[in-house]
């Protein structure tokens, strides 16, 4: 087992009758990309908030990077918080530089690798730019690289993908995986269960200030019974009976149906015995389940809708 | 502090870096030297000729009114002469010398004379209401005015009308009267057989009036011209306290609210403490403060300069204002109070703006701040005419009030335990507002929502 870079234990957080958090612990395993997923107001950014010690815990322990605060280590810890913002009147170089200087590193240091990584993600002619010239997905991305400027070995970002339109959201997810290559371990939230589903090793899941799921994304997809999709005019109920089946069961859409499996059964069989009997396919989808599904499936369909939005 | 540091070096170079900052400066002296040269200038190229008529059954009146004008203006040429020479002698804008433009000019009448003076009047009107105009020199003017002398005697001097639909040039009205009464005076004398030569002689009397301090060395009692004007100074100074706090005060709780409202506070949260931010915010704008006194110190101390050389009285005060604005008596306070009120006032600010996600809720709060600053303006002018009055000595007393009271006490020699009780009692005031706005701020400056009220406010200094 590798050693943790975060590691949260029986954390609670209240604010006055509200309980925000309600005993989470994780742990952030060196070298892996985590992500945070949940509905609005789960409770994530005020996890993230306490991970970075600008929250206070009521209860329950933290440790970063070895130490008690997160303050002790903070030259080695990127943030991006969910609400983004810059000044609006700095030059984009320079408030990256900014940001790098008040992470401990010199001026000289700060301002080359500011205007090289602004060069290598897509802004190179904006460096003299002030902020408020840029659009809204530029400065997302200014901010982006002002929190990962001084090559941290812990970065958090909260909602990093939300605001980006598609091309920004691939730069973003380079951005990421760079970070990961070179060594950092990387924590975000996301809405966007895509992006969880391509970029990270581990996520946790967290609804109404508690975890609900927390492991790797096959772990996660394990939760849902594996199925297959078919359509058809014809009944396919028979299925049923065949070994490595579960259940079939028609699904809100007329004649399609879900075919649930044991974790032992093999979807080409069941095609196969479709033919068999005769059955009329017009469709047969033997895909995984997506991390869209196992959130549905753990934090249930009405509070999933939101994150779907 | 290192992170505090970078901070203050970041709001120092952000706000000075900006033009508007520096067009505030340069304002400032370039008011002051137009306070000097606009009025002038106005008069001299602005203002038209005024050209006005008299009605008066008595030409010696007339002819009395004409000379006035006339030597009015003989005085204004004189100094515009006086004016180019001193011009010419230091080499600066040689050429023709330009007489000035007359300020009045008495024309006759444009319309016909009428039977009496209220006919004449009524006639008169349509150019004194300024819907007819007088044809000089082949030019369309404006009548200015119309003055009707009485045909009585005039040594009952009622019944002299001056028609003017002007009521704020005063000028020819007071001209016209200063003559007439001249006149009616110097009658009344010859009247008695006061010889006219004796009349103008006792006329121009003055009473030399020496001003003398008693708490001055022996046979160097005199007060001098540069000692008045010295007295006052102190006014220019807490005004220029007040202007340079609130100028900078504002700065702080700006940016302050621009870091919150962005949300970057959160970013500079993860990377330096609540208390490393607030210190650092009000050092960085403490030396904007300071850039801006020397700027308009500096500006000051050139434009008084210039116009020391010029001659005359003008010139004399500029020169003593000059010496003013640079010795150690009076600048080193300033800057020691400027310091002081600057960090009593922003990190009232800062405390106030660390709660607030807008400008216009931390107005709110700004209403009762400004109403306190207030105050030492009121009282700026008593303060100086009584520096060690009861008023005086009570304001000196509160902290708020401590540095422009003082500032403003300066030129009459306070008592120095005053001095430095009120100094060493404003001093921990700083000490206590910057602990105590650090604990509402390092609450604060994550709130989201709505500003808190005021009884919230406070209890946010508490749950640190």
């Amino acid at each position: 087992m590798s050693e943790s870079v975060l590691r949260l234990e029986h954390i609670k957080k209240c604010y006055g009758d509200f309980t925000a958090v309600h005993d989470l612990s994780l742990d952030v395993p060196r070298g892996s990309i985590y992500g945070f997923l949940g509905p609005n107001g789960a409770g994530k950014s005020t996890t993230i908030r306490i991970a970075l010690s600008i929250y206070e815990p009521t209860s329950g322990t933290i440790e970063v990077l070895g130490h008690k605060s997160a303050l002790d280590v903070r030259e080695r810890i990127g943030y991006l918080p969910e609400e983004k913002g810059l000044y609006r009147k700095m030059k984009a170089g320079d408030v990256i530089a900014y940001f790098g200087q008040l992470k401990g590193m010199t001026r000289g240091d700060a301002k080359l690798k500011a205007v090289e990584m602004l060069e290598r993600y897509g802004l190179g002619a904006n460096i003299r730019s002030k902020c408020e010239a840029l659009s809204k997905g530029m400065q997302q991305k200014v901010q982006v690289l002002a929190s990962i400027v001084h090559t941290p070995e812990f970065v958090i970002l909260d909602e990093p993908f939300s605001g980006l339109d598609p091309v920004n959201q691939g730069v973003l997810e380079q951005v990421i995986t760079d970070l990961a290559k070179h060594g950092s371990t990387i924590v975000f939230s996301t809405h966007v269960m895509e992006h969880a589903e391509r970029l990270c090793d581990r996520i946790v899941l967290i609804a109404k200030g508690r975890k609900i799921f927390d492991g790797t994304i096959p772990e996660a997809k394990r939760t849902v019974p594996r199925r297959v999709l078919l359509e058809t005019a014809s009944n396919p109920e028979l299925l049923a009976r065949m070994p490595g089946v579960r259940a079939v069961d028609k699904t809100e859409h007329a004649n399609r149906y879900e075919v649930a499996l044991l974790d032992n059964a093999r979807p080409d069989e069941i095609l196969a015995a479709c033919f068999k009997a005769g059955i009329e396919l017009q469709a047969f989808d033997k895909n995984e389940p997506s991390l869209r599904d196992v959130f549905i499936k753990l934090v249930g369909r009405d509070e999933a809708a939101e994150v779907a939005a | 502090m290192k992170y505090s540091i970078l901070v203050a070096m970041r709001e120092y170079l952000e706000n000075v870096k900006t033009k508007g900052f520096w067009i505030g400066i340069l304002l400032f002296p370039i008011l002051i030297a137009a306070s000097f040269q606009v009025p002038r200038l106005l008069e001299k190229y602005a203002k038209p000729t005024r050209h006005f008529c008299v009605l008066s059954p008595a030409p010696e009146f007339v002819e009395l009114i004409d000379n006035a004008v006339a030597a009015d203006y003989a005085k204004s040429v004189k100094s515009a002469r006086e004016e180019f020479d001193s011009k010419q002698k230091s080499g600066k804008s040689p050429g023709e010398f330009q007489p000035p433009k007359p300020k009045y000019k008495r024309v006759e009448p444009p319309s016909a004379p009428g039977t009496n003076a209220e006919e004449a009047i009524r006639n008169l009107r349509p150019w004194l209401r300024g819907d007819e105009k007088l044809m000089v020199e082949g030019k369309p003017e404006e009548l200015f005015a119309l003055v009707v002398l009485p045909p009585l005697e005039l040594s009952i001097p009622h019944g002299t009308q001056f028609w003017c639909s002007n009521l704020a040039d005063t000028g020819l009205a007071e001209l016209i009267e200063r003559a007439l009464k001249d006149e009616l005076r110097n009658r009344e004398f010859l009247a008695r057989g006061v010889d006219r030569k004796d009349f103008e002689r006792i006329n121009k009397i003055e009473v030399d009036f020496e001003r003398k301090d008693p708490k001055k060395a022996e046979g160097e009692e005199k007060v001098s011209d540069a000692e008045q004007v010295r007295q006052w100074a102190p006014v220019g100074f807490v005004y220029m306290l007040f202007v340079a706090i609130m100028t900078v005060a504002q700065m702080l709780l700006q940016s302050t609210i621009e870091e919150k409202s962005n949300r970057i506070v959160e970013v500079l949260l993860s990377s330096v403490t609540p208390w490393e931010l607030m210190l650092g915010k009000l050092l960085g704008v403490a030396f904007v403060g300071i850039t801006m006194l020397i700027a308009w110190l500096g500006s000051l101390y050139g434009v008084l300069s210039f116009y020391s050389t010029g001659s005359g009285k003008g010139g004399n005060i500029a020169q003593i204002l000059v010496d003013l604005v640079i010795s150690p008596g009076l600048l080193g306070p300033f800057v020691a109070y400027f310091l002081l009120g600057y960090l009593l006032y922003s990190s009232m600010l800062l405390a106030v703006g660390s709660t607030c996600n807008t400008l216009k809720d931390a107005q709110n709060f700004m209403g009762p701040v400004m109403t306190v600053l207030m105050v030492p303006l009121f009282t700026m002018v008593f303060i100086v005419q009584d520096p060690n009055g009861m008023l005086a000595r009570v304001l000196s007393w509160v902290p708020l009030f401590t540095p422009f009271t003082m500032m403003n006490r300066m030129a009459g020699d306070p008592p120095a335990w005053e001095v430095a009780g009120t100094f060493a009692l404003l001093a921990a005031t700083v000490v206590f507002a910057i602990w105590f706005s650090g604990r509402i701020f390092q609450n604060g400056i994550l709130r989201t929502g709505q500003p808190p009220k005021l009884l919230e406010f406070f209890k946010l200094a508490r749950k640190a």
